[in-house]
C-alpha cells in the first residue's frame, strides 16, 4: 500500500472560482522522497494544503478527488487526527512558532500525543541533534533568524514522528550550511521509511529526491526520476526552471 | 530568590488587592517599597516598570489633577475667590490614585519574573483547563506582535509621504480607522494560520496531554502562599474596621 495516494485531485478556493489544482494524481511510498517544483502560482503550496488537510480550514474551498494517507481518506479524519498521519512545515515559520523557548516549541507535539516525559525528552533531543540546532535549545524562537526559524519549525514537526512529511519551501531561507543540514536530515528520514514530499523552487537543493514532480498552472506536467529529469536541460530551460 | 510561579501569582494578587483597599499615600508608599524589594530579590530590572508606566503618564497626570480639583479637603493652598483649587486633602488623594496605579503595575511585574511556559504549567497544575491557560498565554504572546503590526502599517503610511504630525485630528482619526482594517485582517489571518499549525501538531488530539516539565512546590513556596494571604486578609480587615 502506498503511504500517500493522490487521485484525481481538483481544488478551487471558492465555488465558481478558477481551478487551482486540476486532476492531480500521484503516489509516494514509504522510504521515498518526492520533490515538487514549478513556477510561482502553479499550485504547489495548495497541493501541500490539500494533502495535509489544512485546506479544510478554507470553508469556501471546493475539493474533489481523493487524498489517502496510509489508506485513510483525509476527509474522514479529524484535523488533530491527521497530525498522526502527516506533518507539515509551512512556508512562513512566523505563524508556526509560539513557545517561549525552542525546546518547548519542539516538545509541544509529543506533549499533545500524551507521551511519557522521558520519551518527550528523547524526541526533543533527537530533533535538535538531527538538524544540528542543539545550541538553540533555550533560545526564544521569535528572536531567531529566518533560516533558524525554519529549522526550528521543521524540528517541531519531526518531533511528531509522522509517517508522511510535507515541506513547503523550507530551504528557501536557509544558508548553504542550513540546506546541507536539512538535506542530510531528509535523507535520514527517508532511510527510516518516511514518505517525504518537498515543495522547492531550488532544484539543486532537492537533487537527492527520488522523483521530481513538475507543476504548471495547476496541472501535473511530469513525474520522473530526478536524475533523468535534471539531465534534460532543454526541458528545464523551456519551462523556466533553470 | 527562587520561587514557584504560583507563589509569585499569589504575591501579585495580594499586593494588588491591598493597593485597591488602601487610600493613604503613606500606606501605598510602604506597599510600593515592599513590591520593589520583592522585585529586586527576583533580580528584576526596575527600569522596566518605568517603560510600562510611560504610556499611562498622561492618564496619571489627568487623574491627579481631577482628584486635586474635585476632592477638596484640609488646608487650602490655592483658591480662586472663594473656590478652593488646590487643597492638602486633594493633593493627598491625587497622590494616592497615582501611587495605586504604580503599585498595581509593579505587582504585575512579579508575573514577568518567570517564563510564560511556567505560567501555563502553574495554571494547569492548579487544574485550570489547558486550553484556557494556553489561550491566555497566546493572547499575551501575540499582543506585542499585534502592536508591531500596527507600528509597521503607520510607518508604511509615513514612508509614503504622510506627515502624521501635520494631519488634523479629525482626519487622523479617520485615517487610523482605515488603517485598523488591514491590521485586524492581518491578525485574523495570523490567528488562523496559528490554529492550523497547532492542529497539525496534534493540539487536542487526545482529551489530556503530558508535559516535559513539572513545577514542584518547596517549603518556601508553601510558606509564601500561606503567609501572604493571611497578612493581606488581616490588613484588609484592619483597614475596613
Amino acid at each position: 500500500m502506498e503511504t500517500v495516494m493522490v487521485r484525481g485531485l481538483n481544488y478551487r478556493y471558492h465555488p465558481g472560482g478558477p481551478l487551482v489544482l486540476k486532476d492531480i494524481s500521484f503516489q509516494v511510498a514509504g522510504g521515498e522522497m518526492v520533490a515538487v517544483t514549478g513556477l510561482s502560482g502553479c499550485g504547489k503550496s495548495t497541493l501541500c494544503f490539500c494533502i495535509s488537510g489544512a485546506a479544510r480550514h478554507n470553508r469556501d474551498g471546493v475539493m474533489s478527488g481523493d487524498v489517502l494517507l496510509n489508506g485513510k481518506d483525509t476527509r474522514e479524519l479529524r484535523a488533530a487526527e491527521l497530525a498522526l498521519e502527516v506533518g507539515m512545515v509551512f512556508q512562513d515559520p512566523e505563524t508556526q512558532l509560539f513557545s517561549p523557548t525552542v525546546e518547548d516549541e519542539i516538545a509541544f507535539a509529543p506533549e499533545n500525543l500524551c507521551l511519557p516525559t522521558a520519551q518527550i525528552r528523547e524526541r526533543v533531543d533527537h530533533a535538535l541533534d538531527l538538524l544540528g540546532i542543539a545550541a538553540l535549545r533555550e533560545a526564544n524562537p521569535y528572536k531567531l533568524s529566518g533560516g533558524e526559524k525554519h529549522l526550528v519549525a521543521l524540528a517541531a514537526v519531526l518531533a511528531l514522528d509522522p509517517p508522511v512529511l510535507l515541506l513547503d519551501e523550507v530551504m528557501s531561507q536557509l544558508d548553504r550550511a542550513g540546506k546541507k543540514r536539512v538535506a542530510a536530515a531528509l535523507q535520514r528520514l527517508r532511510d527510516m521509511g518516511k514518505a517525504v514530499i518537498a515543495v522547492e523552487h531550488n532544484l539543486e537543493a532537492v537533487s537527492f529526491a527520488d522523483r521530481l514532480l513538475v507543476m504548471e498552472k495547476g496541472t501535473l506536467l511530469c513525474d520522473e526520476p530526478t536524475a533523468s529529469f535534471l539531465a534534460d536541460r532543454v526541458f528545464l530551460n523551456t519551462r523556466g526552471l533553470l | 530568590m527562587k520561587l514557584d510561579p504560583r507563589a509569585k501569582m499569589v504575591m501579585a494578587l495580594c499586593l494588588s488587592g491591598l493597593a485597591l483597599v488602601y487610600n493613604s499615600p503613606l500606606h501605598l508608599l510602604l506597599l510600593l517599597a515592599v513590591t520593589v524589594a520583592l522585585l529586586l530579590s527576583f533580580r528584576f530590572e526596575l527600569s522596566a516598570i518605568g517603560s510600562y508606566l510611560k504610556p499611562f503618564l498622561s492618564l496619571m497626570l489627568f487623574l491627579f489633577l481631577i482628584q486635586c480639583l474635585f476632592s477638596p479637603s484640609g488646608r487650602v493652598l490655592l483658591a480662586v475667590g472663594t473656590l478652593p483649587l488646590v487643597t492638602t486633602g486633594g493633593l493627598l488623594t491625587g497622590a494616592g490614585v497615582v501611587l495605586r496605579i504604580v503599585v498595581v503595575t509593579a505587582a504585575a511585574m512579579l508575573l514577568a519574573t518567570f517564563s510564560s511556559r511556567d505560567f501555563i504549567l502553574g495554571l494547569v497544575q492548579w487544574k485550570v483547563p489547558y486550553e484556557l491557560a494556553f489561550m491566555v498565554f497566546i493572547a499575551l504572546r501575540f499582543l506585542p506582535v499585534f502592536r508591531d503590526e500596527l507600528v509597521n502599517v503607520v510607518t508604511a503610511v509615513q514612508l509614503r509621504g504622510v506627515d502624521l504630525k501635520k494631519v488634523p485630528w479629525g482626519q487622523k482619526i479617520a485615517m487610523y480607522s482605515r488603517l485598523l482594517f488591514p491590521v485586524i485582517y492581518g491578525a485574523m489571518l495570523k490567528a488562523q494560520r496559528l490554529a492550523v499549525s497547532m492542529e497539525s501538531r496534534g493540539f487536542r488530539v487526545y482529551p489530556r496531554r503530558t508535559y516535559l516539565r513539572r513545577l514542584n512546590f518547596r517549603f518556601v513556596d508553601y510558606m509564601v502562599m500561606l503567609v501572604f494571604p493571611v497578612i493581606t486578609i488581616m490588613l484588609i480587615v484592619l483597614q475596613v474596621s
